[in-house]
Order: C-alpha cells, then structure tokens, then sequence
C-alpha cells in the first residue's frame, strides 16, 4: 500500500532494539533524505540504439519525441501539484494514511491545494540535484530542455547552487545549443565517450568518432560548462589492455572534471548478448577476468597520477567534483523520477514508472499516478539497512557504523556483526575507526561482500 | 460366496514388460466383470499409488476378485493376482507367481518379447503355472501380431496360433481372454481339511488394522479366530479378519478355504513379521513343513540419504519408519558424514526400488534429500581372518588389514536388436562382465548372457545401454554370488579436504577413469570462490586426478544508480539463496546436487 506522508516528516526518531520490527506501520528513523532530495528525469531516446545498450531507449521522429516533451511537462506539474496536496491533507488529517493515490481525485474535484504557498513544505525540502539522463537527452531540442527543466524550477524548490546535470553524446549537440543548455541552468555535463578508437566506438554502434567526442568537449568547455565528466568502457569485445589504456590516456588529454569507467556488462536482450553471451558465436573476443580487473586497476592508477580519485567502484573526480547526484543515490536520499520508465525513492517507497511509451502517455494525460507508477515497494527497516550497507560500500569512502546506528538506532554490531567480523577475516572489507569500507579486492568481488549484508526475515 | 465350488477358481497373474499393457488389460478384465461400475473405474485400478500410476510399474503387488459369467452358464471367481514388474523385485515376483496356477502373457504386437517378458515367462514356468499368450495393442499401425506370434512360438515354445489379438486400450476382444482364463487356466488343487498352509506373497500396513496379509490358501482352512503361527519368523497372531478383494475394497468373509485368495488381520504391527514367501500356519495344527521357496530379502543397493537441511533429520527419520511399515525390504541405519552430518545408511532390493523411496521421501513426505552414490555390499576379508560386510565406504578398514574383497555378481541378460549387438557386447565389455552366451531369438534380435559385477550395473549402466541402443536393448539380472574382485576406495579431496560424502569403492582398473570423471564434473558443479579450489581423486594417499576451480576475480556490477537499485537487490537474494542450499566443506561451499550429480558421470 502507498503510504505518502502517512506521518510528519519532522517526527523526531524513536529508538528501538532489534531488526525484527515489522514495517507496515514501520516506526519511523531519521532519515537526511528529509531534508533535501533530487530529480531524475529520462529521456528514453536515441538517433540509435546502441549494441550494448539495455536501458530504456529508442530510436524515433520529431513528433513522438514533441508529444513525450509535453507528457514530461504535465507530469512533473502535476505529480507536484499530487505531493502538495498529499502533504496538506497529511497536515490537516493526520488520521488518514495510506490512501494516497485517490486524494488526487480529490484535488481535481475542487479541494485544490492551496497554491500560493500556505503549504510549503514540498517548496522547503530543497532538491539538491537534478539530472536528465537517456538515451541522450541531448536529441531533444534546446528549447524542450530548457522547458523542461524549467517546470522543474516552477514545481519544486531546486537550492541555489543545486548540481544540474545533462547527459549528452557527442555528434548531439552543437555549441549553439550546449550554450543554450548551459544558460538554461544546466552547470554539468556527462559526456558519453566511451572508447577513444573509432573502429571500436563503431563496433559499438556508437554514431560518433572519437574526433566528434574532442570538438563536443571543447564545445561544452566553451559553452561555460565547468563541471564535465566522461563515460569510458572497458572490457569491451577484442580490446587489449594496451587499447583500452590508450583511451583513458586520451580521455585525460580532454582534461575533464570526472571520469565514469564502466567494465562492459553484456545484457540478455542486446545485440552483444546474442554474440558474446555466454553461448554466443565471439563469446572469446571479450577480455578474460583477469584483464578485464587489470584494466580497473590500471585506470585507478593512471587517473590517480592524474588528480582523479576513484570514488566509487567505476567513479572518479578531481576533488570535489564527484557526483552528487549519485552520490544521492548510494546514500540514500529521496530522488524522484520523472519520465518513461525513470525511478524513484520517496518515503522509504521505490517505485516505478511504466515502461511502455503509449501507455505512460495515456496514465500521464489521466493524472492517474496510482497506474503509472509500478512495482511499488514500501521498503521495511530491514531493507533500508540492506541498501544502506549496500548502496554505501560501493563508495570508496565507506559506511559510517555511527551513521548506521543513529539512522537505525540500533547498535551496529548488533545487527550486523558476525558477517563483519566474516569479511574483515576473509580480508574483503576494511575497518577503520568508525568506518567499514571494500578493500580493492572486496572491490572486485562486491557483489560476494553485499550479499552478505542482506539480513534473514526474522 | 465364500463357499464357491473351487472347481470355479481361477487364480492367474498377468505377465507383461513395461509398457505392454499388463495394468490396461487388468483394467479391463475388472471392467467387463462387472467388479466395478465404469463410475467407479478409473485408468489402471491396481496401480494404487500415485508413483506406479504415473511411472506406469507395479510396485507393490495387488490384487482383485471378479465374477465372469462364462459361456458355458457359469458363474466363475476370478482372483487377479497383479505382480511387481520389475527385475528390482524379482523375488516378490515369484511369490506372486507361485500363489497363481496360470498366467496371461500378453505382448505388444509391435514390439514383441522383451528381456523380461522372457525373465517372467520362464519364472512362472518354473513354478508349472499354466500360461497363455496374448497379442495386446493390435489395432496400432505398427502391430505385427504374425511376427510376434511366430517369436512367441520360436523362442519360449508356447503355442501361440490361437493366442487372442486385442486391444486393452480400446476394449477389442477381452471377451475372448476372459473364456481363455475358464478354459485354459486349471483350477486350485488342495486340501481344504489337511493342516493350514498358506503362502504369504504380499502385505501392506493400515492405519486401523495393522498389517493386512495377502496369501493364497494352498491347504486347510483360515478363518476368524485361527490362531497363525509364521514359519519363517515364528511370529504368532490371532486373526481377527478374513476376507477377499474387491476392485479397492476390502471385503471380510467367513473362512477361507484352499484354492482361495484372500488376507487376513490380527492387529500386527510390523510387516517384518509377515514376510513375503513365508508359510501361514495353524498354531494348533502345525503342517509338516513349510512351502517351498522362502528367502530372506536382502538388500542389494545402499546409499547414504541426508536431509538437505539438518534441521529435518527426525522428519526423514518418521518418514523412513512410516515407508518401512509398508516395505520389509526397505532397510535403514542412522549414520553420521563430516560433509552431510546427520542421516541414513539405506538399503534397497535394486536402483529402482531407491530411486521410488527417494522420490516418495520427496513427493509425499515433502522432503528435501541429498544422496550419496549407490553401492554394494562388498566382503571384506580381512587378515586377521574376520569378515565384514561393507555397505558403507567409509568404514572400510586400512587396506593393510585387508587380505581380499569381494564384490555381488549377478548374471545379466540383454535382449538387442541385431544392429545394436557390437555396442552393447562393448558396453558389456567395459563393464567388466565376462561373456557366457548369445542366442539369436529371431533373425533381428539376440539374447546375451554376461556375468557382471552389480556394482557395475548400478552404476549408469541402464542409461548406457538405452544410450548405446536407441533404447531397444532390454535387461534382466539375478544375483549369482560372490567373486573375489581387486576392489579400492577411490577419495575425493575438495581443497584438499576429505569428503567422506563422496568416497566410493570402484575396481582399480576403472578407478583413474571414475576419478578424473569425478573431478571434471565437481569442478563444474562447485561454484568459483575468492581462492583457488583443488579437486583431487585419491586412492589412499595417492593423488590419481586433479581439477582446479579457478579463483574468483570478479563479480561486480559496474553500475547501479536509481533505476538499477530494486534489481541489484533481487540478484544478491538470488546469490543468497543460492549459498544457504551450499555445504560447507571446510571453507569451501558446495552444492546440494554436487553429491548426486556426480552420480551420473556422463558416457563421452
């Protein structure tokens, strides 16, 4: 059951002992993610698909992609319009719960919120990032992106100095229209690179050459952007060390902000599965394991020797110039999610939006948010400490075992102790002082350490 | 009814290889006698359990009385004796066998006589039961009942020209098998007043009435009151209940007098006190000796079963005791592994018979078993001139104690299509078995005899020979003894670590071939681990094969932002769930099927 502002965001936390504490009226724990939140917003288009690629994306014509623009808008209007209300009728009703999705038709049905902003609370939660991501939402136009971004700026309270980030491939964008972003309040841009060899980008199906990905950096520096980052991949099918270790060199020679360098997963239902999936016919074109550590290994010392430190498992930045929005992400903070299929976390629920692009429109054009979000999953206290540990330990920095236990008040070695002690003696984990953080080892094999963090139902 | 002129007693059995259509026919005999209304009939009435109804065997035996109104104006008792039809149960075979005084043989018009379709025919001969051949399934496309008619004669020498064509399926001329029955089967012989013996061929545990004994009354008389005595087990009850079977029920009766079938209650409460084979007898007037043909059932095949989680053991053990209130043949020990803890040595007549308790343990007990690979009993002499019966590999003792061992040998009968003799004499070959005959039944099939150990045969051997003969070749065998066999204890060592689980004796000459084969296969079944994983077959403390479970060096997700949380979260359950159906052995976590894998090393 969706349970928006079944209490007040306020309430100060009451501790309580062990995990066992059952979760449909789950007592509530502080969470920082109270206080400030983030945006999401997708662009669920391409010029193509790429071979690799399994995320929500497709190719398509200027009308669909003018009719998804409007949808966007009137969601995000809307869906705000939906949480002020909720909130107004949490603070006038306290009693009721639970039922949040219906109160829309209320709304619609003349007890509209007040707009002048008697109620502000959704305007006090400040958004500290936001982040427009695809496909490539740079296939979009500068003016849709600027009024997209612009709802944003008129629904929600975006802080004065929040992290505004868009995601571009080269070959997208002209400085016309980076300028044009850039002035519409975007202040970072990810940069989808990829690899540095053009015979390597086009067995990729990527549509630019690594001399588009220079002149876009260039265009973006000179649109004002300050704050770039690059997308690398490794591990990809026929490419040596040496290869890939030129790549990152020339991705360093763009002098960016951030570096993501991601190993290339092959995903069921991509082109590369069918050709070096497990069975597939080139399946020994992809580096072995060892290579494929040995290029993160290497990465983390070249960048390194560069002024980048590797901040989480594929991340890297110049000091102070990590993500903050996903940041947000492995930490725990609310983020909603606009657009086809996009995500969210908001008041410990995770949902989703629908994933077909018709019926987005048609759940959008109803304001029936009940329907287009799916896959609702109110999350128990046992789970947020799962995504705690984690969401957390994929930064390099770690988990705070003092932020565990004021967020949960619980003792952590209490509830998470023995797999600790376990990990710390298999020499996957690290301690120190209050933090628990991966060793590069425990990096490589996280998913062995993380699965040992999911606690048993009590 | 009771007091039926034995002159119309029919008492027969039908005789059929898998799939010929022994339970179908049945069905029909019990359908056109009127035994049960057709509301009441449903498909195969004598296949009670849900197991021998779907795998299509009889395993339990069972049996049902119908009246026929003959031709002749009269009216007849018909007691259809439905035997087990497996070579697993071949000695419950031939004490149903020998409660009969004829037999239909009924073979299929397209596949004709197979190796245990001859096996059963000759069994009942032996016991100079009257037999008649039938040709079933002739209304298939591929029925050939002149050439099956014609191997019929040639082969077992039974007259066979006037043998009835049917169709137990679709009902074709049953009639015609029913008069078959009255005219060709002879009528009981006995003595209705001479001392009580009867043979006892089946029993089967009741929750009310304690165990119900199956028998056929050679001699004198048994009714309520009768105080038994059991030849064989000298047990001793009054028996509170006599009575017949109709088609599902039990219906009690006055007496029971020779020439009859029927069972009997006293409130027993083990069936071990009722052994198939043995002679009922009357307390107060003991016969002279008993009927012929007793033996003690032994099991043939052991292995280890455990629960997959320990926390079950008192259930597998409740539910191992409730089977053996059902099956004296089912034997079962406690016993103790390192790599499995706590659980059962068992015993069993054959691999089928294992292979239907595990799957009852699982199907009707619901629980979740590991087992470990199937072996026999070895002789172990040793030096000091003591001799142990090893069912356990484990406890063989240091090979310095050991003078020689012996392995069950058994004499084993195939039945081939021509095309297929080379690769099954091969097969045979590989299997240790020494060649005794070959007769060519016909000019497309043959009939081979090999002596073979039984370690041999249960070890992958029926699915071999399917394999190596498109599933045409057919086996039969029958324990012929011991044979002193160069016998060692092949170990299997996980990073360097005993596993007692997976031990097993094998011939010395096979054991570097069973080794390697083990090792490839557990190196495929172990998942990687964050270290370097040896696979070793040993023999003692020599190493003869080696695999290596590479390390792990990655398992990562690259990426996982907001979308990809809810995902992320499902696979690390899954990879969870996974490691709870581990065993630990030392650090090394191994699953659950790795024991049972290893059971089946594929042919190449």
């Amino acid at each position: 059951m969706f349970g928006f502002g079944k209490k007040k965001k306020q309430e100060a936390s009451v501790p309580y002992g062990g995990i066992g504490e059952n979760n449909e009226r789950m007592k509530p724990f502080t969470l920082r993610s109270e206080e400030e939140y983030e945006i999401y917003i997708h662009v669920p288009f391409c010029v193509r698909k790429c071979r690799y690629c399994d995320f929500l994306s497709m190719a398509c014509d200027e009308s669909v992609r003018e009719q998804y623009v409007e949808d966007l808008l009137k969601e995000i209007r809307e869906y705000a319009e939906f949480l002020k209300a909720e909130e107004k009728n949490v603070s006038s009703e306290p009693a009721k719960s639970g039922k949040g999705r219906e109160s829309l038709d209320a709304t619609k049905s003349g007890k509209a919120p007040d707009a002048s902003g008697s109620d502000k609370k959704l305007y006090d939660r400040p958004v500290r990032s936001i982040f427009v991501g695809g496909g490539t939402p740079t296939v979009l136009s500068a003016e849709s992106l600027t009024r997209i971004l612009g709802q944003v700026f008129e629904s929600f309270h975006v802080k004065e100095d929040a992290e505004i980030t868009i995601e571009c491939n080269p070959g997208t964008a002209s400085f016309e229209k980076l300028a044009a972003l850039r002035k519409a309040g975007f202040n970072r841009i990810s940069i989808g690179m990829q690899a540095a060899d053009d015979a390597m980008l086009a067995k990729l199906g990527r549509i630019h050459t690594h001399a588009d990905t220079v002149e876009c950096v260039q265009a973006a520096r000179k649109a004002g952007f300050e704050n770039l980052s690059l997308d690398l991949m490794s591990a990809l099918p026929g490419q040596s060390l040496e290869d890939y270790m030129a790549g990152v060199q020339a991705a360093l020679d763009l002098k960016p902000d951030h570096i993501s360098a991601y190993s290339l997963i092959i995903e069921p239902g991509t082109e590369f599965h069918k050709l070096y999936g497990e069975n597939g016919p080139l399946v020994s074109e992809l580096p072995d394991e060892d290579t494929d550590r040995e290029m993160y290994a290497r990465t983390r010392d070249l960048l390194r020797e560069n002024g980048f430190e590797r901040y989480e498992i594929s991340n890297y930045a110049k000091p102070g110039r990590e993500c903050i929005h996903n940041m947000g992400y492995w930490t725990g903070y609310d983020y909603l999610g606009f657009g086809l299929g996009a995500s969210s976390l908001w008041d410990r629920t995770r949902y989703q939006n629908v994933t077909r692009l018709e019926e987005y429109h048609n759940q959008v054009a109803a304001a029936d948010f009940g329907k287009l979000h799916t896959a609702v999953q109110k999350l128990t206290r046992k789970e947020c400490m799962e995504e705690h540990m984690f969401l957390g330990l994929r930064m390099i920095r770690g988990i705070s075992k003092s932020e565990f236990e004021s967020k949960f008040q619980v003792r952590y070695e209490t509830v998470l102790g023995p797999q600790t002690a376990r990990l710390l003696k298999q020499g996957l984990i690290r301690a120190e002082g209050d933090t628990i953080c991966l060793t590069d080892f425990g990096l490589d094999v996280s998913n062995r350490v993380f699965a040992e963090f999911l606690l048993d139902e009590e | 009814m009771e007091n039926f002129d034995r002159s119309r007693i029919r008492n027969f059995c039908i005789i059929a290889h898998i799939d010929h259509g022994k339970s179908t026919l049945a069905d029909r005999i019990i359908e056109m006698t009127g035994t049960l209304t057709s509301r009441e009939m449903h498909a195969q009435v004598l296949d009670n359990m849900d197991l021998e109804r779907e795998r299509g065997i009889t395993i339990k035996a069972q049996t049902v009385r119908c009246i026929y109104h003959a031709k002749d104006g009269k009216e007849y008792v018909f007691n259809l004796i439905d035997t087990p039809g497996h070579v697993d149960f071949n000695y419950e075979v031939s004490r149903s066998l020998a409660a009969c005084d004829g037999a239909i043989l009924v073979v299929d018009a397209a596949q004709g006589i197979e190796a245990q379709t001859l096996a059963n025919v000759y069994l009942a001969l032996d016991h100079d039961l009257e037999v008649f051949p039938v040709i079933n399934k002739i209304d298939l496309p591929s029925a050939e009942p002149d050439r099956v008619i014609a191997e019929i004669e040639d082969v077992i020498g039974l007259e066979a020209q006037d043998a009835p064509l049917i169709s137990a399926k679709n009902g074709i001329n049953i009639e015609e098998v029913l008069e078959n029955i009255v005219t060709k089967i002879p009528a009981p012989t006995g003595d209705p007043d001479a001392p009580l013996k009867a043979l006892i061929f089946d029993s089967i545990y009741d929750s009310y009435k304690g165990v119900i004994v199956f028998f056929r009354v050679v001699d004198g008389t048994i009714k309520k009151g009768t105080k038994v005595h059991m030849w064989a087990t000298g047990a001793e009850y009054e028996v509170v209940e006599t009575g017949y079977f109709g088609a599902g029920a039990y219906i009690p009766c006055e007496e029971l007098s020779a020439g009859m079938v029927g069972y009997f209650t006293a409130s027993i409460k083990n069936v071990r006190d009722t052994m198939v084979g043995d002679t009922i007898c009357d307390a107060n007037n003991m016969a002279q000796e008993p009927l012929p043909g007793y033996k003690k059932v032994q099991s043939m095949v052991y292995c280890g079963m455990y629960p997959a989680d320990g926390a079950h053991y008192q259930d597998l053990k409740d539910a191992l005791e409730k089977l053996q209130l059902n099956d004296a043949s089912l034997f079962f020990e406690p016993e103790t592994s390192v790599a499995l803890g706590f659980g059962f040595r068992c015993g069993f007549l054959g691999l089928l018979h294992l292979e239907i308790i595990q799957e009852r343990l699982e199907r009707e007990y619901d629980l979740d078993l590991v087992t470990t690979a199937p072996g026999v009993i070895y002789r172990v002499h040793k030096t000091n001139g003591e001799m142990i019966e090893l069912t356990n590999p484990s406890n063989l003792p240091d090979p310095s104690e050991i003078e020689y061992m012996e392995e069950p040998v058994v004499n084993a009968e195939i039945m081939v299509t021509k095309e297929f003799i080379g690769s099954i004499m091969d097969l045979c070959q590989e299997r240790r078995g020494i060649y005794q005959s070959m007769e060519y039944i016909e000019a497309g099939r043959a009939l081979l005899k090999y002596e073979m150990p039984l370690n041999e045969i249960i070890y992958d051997f029926f699915d071999a020979l399917k394999s190596r003969s498109k599933g045409y070749a057919s086996l039969d065998y029958e324990l012929k003894g011991y044979a002193r066999s160069q016998l060692v204890k092949l170990d299997i060592l996980i990073n360097r670590e005993e596993v007692d689980a997976l031990s097993f004796i094998v011939f010395e000459g096979s054991a570097y071939e069973r080794g390697r084969k083990m090792c490839e296969k557990l190196k495929d079944e172990i998942p990687r681990h964050m270290f370097e994983i040896p696979i070793q077959a040993a023999i003692g403390s020599k190493i003869i094969a080696r695999e290596t479970v590479k390390a792990l060096r990655k398992d990562v997700l690259a990426k996982c932002y907001g979308g990809d949380v809810s995902r992320k979260k499902k696979l690390l359950e899954k990879q969870k769930e996974g490691k709870k159906r581990m065993r630990q052995i030392g650090t090394v976590e191994v699953p659950q099927k790795a024991f049972m894998s290893v059971l089946k090393l594929d042919e190449e």
